[in-house]
């Protein structure tokens, strides 16, 4: 691009702004503020136990999350089988569920008292139920965290499974191997980068988690910056420990992001060809059709119906038509302005200048820093400008700023507002730069060229972005905790708090509409991807 | 002649700090197709690019008529320009039908005669039954004729066309090239064709222009720059050539095919004689050569040939049953299509 955009670049400096934002004032908090006992009495009692847990639950979730998601994507992408078509979206629909969610319905459904457990022990066959697993602490925490978040490693697995050119597998069996041999040297040796970044978002998101970690009795990192502020009030320390969480996120961020530039390498060069796919009949057909049906049962339809059956059968939860209204109003707000600026992130990227892609680089980093960790800088940061207002003001600023809705968005835009960039990425980076230039020879004006060849090509790909931030911040715990104005709840906040007190019954019809709203939002994202063709 | 619809003088313009057009002069007469042929880098995109204000040029002078476009801190954009440009990926509007492909560029036309002239578009170029279809359904050929057709939509003076036909396969591409000089003709337009084709400037042009490495090296009708050469390179540029370095003595040059007059030059100059495959011709007086290879390009055979000195030459000659490997061959220069230039 030859002209200077001022609006994108503007916008996608305010978005790394936003993003960057929370994560600086922790850093600086957490450097700055003088230690105290807190934390010297957590580093010799629990902050071992912490980071062990950290390990534990994303590792687990890692392994099983990579298996599924692998060859979800490679079944979906290679096989042709009854339900494909269907099954290729609705794998993704797990997504929709929270963990804290599933969390709820799987540790119901195995405990010693659920309905599994108690039909054995009286019907005589109680040496059975030693032989249970039951699902909590970190290695349950990691299997409902990869029941919930494989799709992040079938989505960009498939992709890459469809993105690979059949004549590869062609050229390694006209060299001798074989249908075993091929897949094995070269099939999925290609996807591998593609695999780690999925497997980086998993454990992104895991070490991210607060409510299903603290339901299931594994409490990691998270749990412990959230107690530390809410337990025993210390921004300060909160912004410690947000410090060690921050950095074991990073080290999954900057894996994503090095094996993301590399899965470039797996893509098909020169002209697509449509990926071959075997197609399976008989009883193979159906096995592997049941298979792919299995990780949905797991993550989506298992819990859902576990809840769903505690909210017909138990007491009415109390407060939840107006903590819909909150979560659907702050998701819908959000996702709206994190729309525009990873719009103008985009933007500034295509522009291809050297701020531009800074920018959005640095907005993309927001993604890495948990929710606790960008509610504890949002604290920080509305804080410090509350103060410096008080004092231009000579007295208590008639607005405050902290435990607002605002700094709820803010916190929530920091982290969200990459999941709204690399969407609005992709679809501009197909709009060739010669369309541009075709239609200013022909005399389109600047606002022609971004309402009628712009708009109708990025649609899609901005209304995905909203979309995934909308269920992004319908589903997030831990940055409402600590951000949530008083009195003011969101679905997932009652849930937690039902759940928090031991009253699963109450906590599951709040949990079940959260799943019910985002339902929509996640089939619609799921469908329009897999059915997109490249222009 | 009529004052030229396109005048650049001096023309320099730098990408990422590399000077691509390094004072290009250039003169367009209205209603004139010119082929800008070149190898690849010597800055024929580039050049369009800035023609179409897509690019601004960093020194130098670019006009229309008695418009300045570019140059003395005036710019004019793409958009007040009005010129015609086929991409070479052609940049159809993925979202938007062939019609409405077409008819973008007529926006200020009211909506009857908006249509008329898309209609009449698309019959110039036979793509009428594929009105509304979408690009991605189109073949190569197809996309090429809807490019062309949207960049003619709006009656530019002039056409730019930035290798309009290199996607395409050979047989395709003829019967395209004179179709498109046909509809471009029709327009009255004037054109620019960017090509690294010596043939396709050849059978598109009025005029030809050889570019390289950022400047315009020849300009002229095609046959003259073919027959008279203004250097080595453009010479090379237009097809296979015999190049002799050789020193003028007692005004004559000594080749392996017996000596030639110098003409103008003076003894003791060092000058290179250049021999067009054709221009090597079977003639029983010549000097005995060696067929090497021979392979068959449209009709004739194009022949590497052992001179008796040992040089290898390339020989255009009619297809002859036997002409093999190791077979003898008497031939000769003819001297009506030598040219000789000075070192």
């Amino acid at each position: 691009m030859t002209f200077f955009r001022p609006g994108p670049a503007l916008l996608g400096s305010l978005a790394a702004l936003v993003a960057a934002g929370p994560i600086l004032a922790v850093a600086w908090l957490g450097v700055t503020s003088p230690w105290d006992d807190y934390l010297t009495h957590l580093a010799s009692t629990r902050l071992a136990g912490y980071i062990a847990n950290t390990l534990i639950v994303s590792a687990t979730a890692m392994l099983l999350a990579g298996l599924i998601g692998t060859l979800a994507g490679w079944a979906i992408a290679r096989l042709e089988f009854p339900g494909r078509g269907l099954l290729e979206w609705a794998l993704a629909l797990p997504l929709a569920v929270p963990a804290y969610v599933a969390a709820y319905g799987w540790l119901d459904l195995t405990q010693a008292a659920g309905p599994l457990q108690t039909p054995l022990r009286e019907s005589g066959l109680a040496v059975l139920t030693s032989w249970m697993p039951v699902v909590r602490g970190p290695v349950g925490a990691g299997f409902v965290f990869a029941v919930v978040l494989y799709p992040y490693v079938y989505l960009i697995a498939r992709q890459a499974f469809s993105e690979q050119h059949p004549d590869l597998q062609h050229a390694a069996r006209t060299l001798g191997a074989s249908n075993w041999q091929s897949a094995m040297r070269v099939t999925f040796p290609l996807v591998r980068p593609a695999v780690i970044a999925g497997l980086a978002l998993v454990a992104m998101e895991s070490i991210a988690d607060f409510g299903a970690v603290a339901h299931l009795g594994a409490p990691t990192l998270t749990v412990g910056v959230v107690r530390a502020w809410a337990g025993a009030g210390s921004v300060a320390d909160a912004a410690r420990l947000a410090i060690v969480l921050a950095f074991f996120a990073y080290i999954a961020f900057a894996l994503e992001r090095q094996s993301r530039s590399r899965a470039r390498y797996g893509q098909a060069q020169g002209q697509q060809r449509p990926t071959e796919r075997h197609a399976l009949s008989g009883w193979p057909a159906g096995l592997v059709s049941l298979a792919c049906l299995l990780p949905i049962l797991l993550g989506l339809v298992i819990p859902l119906a576990r809840l769903g059956y505690l909210a017909v059968t138990e007491p009415v939860a109390r407060g939840v038509v107006p903590a819909l209204l909150n979560s659907l109003l702050v998701a819908s707000i959000t996702a709206v302005i994190a729309a525009a600026l990873g719009l103008g992130a985009a933007y500034a990227i295509r522009s291809g200048t050297r701020l531009g892609a800074f920018s959005a680089r640095l907005a993309s980093l927001g993604y890495a820093a948990p929710g606790a960790v960008a509610a504890v800088g949002a604290l920080v940061l509305f804080a410090g400008l509350q103060m410096a207002l008080d004092g231009l003001w000579g007295g208590q600023f008639p607005i405050l700023l902290s435990a607002t809705a605002g700094a709820l968005v803010f916190a929530y835009l920091s982290r969200f507002a990459a999941v709204a960039i690399a969407p609005s990425e992709t679809a501009l980076a197909r709009v060739n730069a010669r369309l541009d230039d075709a239609a200013m020879t022909l005399g389109a004006s600047r606002r022609r060229i971004a309402t009628e060849i712009h708009w109708p090509l990025i649609f899609t790909g901005i209304a995905i972005a909203a979309l995934m931030v909308f269920v992004e911040v319908m589903k997030e715990l831990p940055a409402t905790m600590i951000l949530r104005p008083f009195n003011t709840d969101t679905l997932a906040v009652i849930a937690h708090n039902y759940a928090a007190d031991e009253r699963l019954g109450q906590a599951a019809l709040p949990s079940l509409i959260l799943v019910l709203a985002c339902l929509p939002a996640m089939i619609l994202a799921a469908r329009s991807q897999s059915s997109r063709r490249s222009v | 002649m009529t004052a030229p619809v396109l005048t650049i003088r001096g023309a320099e313009k730098a990408l990422g700090g590399q000077p691509i057009l390094k004072g290009v002069d250039l003169d367009l007469a209205p209603g004139c197709i010119m082929a800008v042929l070149g190898p690849s880098g010597a800055g024929k995109s580039t050049l369009l690019r800035v023609i179409a204000g897509l690019e601004k040029l960093d020194a130098g002078q670019l006009a229309s008529g008695s418009q300045n476009w570019d140059g003395s801190s005036r710019f004019i954009p793409a958009q007040q320009r009005r010129i015609g440009f086929v991409f070479q990926d052609y940049a159809l509007f993925p979202h938007l039908t062939v019609r409405d492909n077409i008819a973008f560029g007529l926006q200020e036309l009211p909506r009857e005669e908006r249509a008329a002239r898309t209609e009449e578009l698309m019959q110039t170029v036979e793509i009428s039954r594929l009105a509304g279809s979408y690009p991605h359904e189109l073949s190569g050929g197809e996309q090429q004729r809807v490019a062309l057709a949207r960049a003619l939509a709006p009656r530019p003076e002039i056409v730019l066309l930035d290798e309009p036909f290199s996607s395409l396969d050979r047989r395709l591409r003829s019967e395209l090239r004179q179709q498109t000089i046909e509809a471009i003709k029709q327009s009255g337009a004037a054109a620019l064709i960017v090509t690294h084709d010596a043939d396709e400037a050849f059978e598109t042009a009025d005029q030809l222009a050889l570019m390289e490495d950022g400047k315009i090296v020849q300009t002229g009708a095609p046959l003259d720059v073919y027959m008279r050469p203004a250097s080595l390179t453009c010479a090379r540029l237009l097809g296979d050539l015999n190049v002799l370095p050789a020193r003028v003595k007692s005004g004559a040059i000594a080749t392996p095919f017996g000596p030639i007059p110098s003409g103008k030059f003076a003894d003791d100059t060092t000058v290179y004689v250049l021999v067009r495959p054709e221009a090597l011709v079977q003639n029983g007086e010549g000097a005995e050569c060696v067929v090497q290879s021979a392979s068959v390009r449209q009709g004739r055979l194009l022949a590497r040939v052992s001179s008796p000195d040992e040089s290898i030459w390339l020989s255009d000659m009619p297809l002859s049953a036997g002409m093999e490997k190791g077979e003898t061959v008497s031939l000769a220069l003819d001297l009506e299509k030598i040219s000789i230039l000075p070192v």
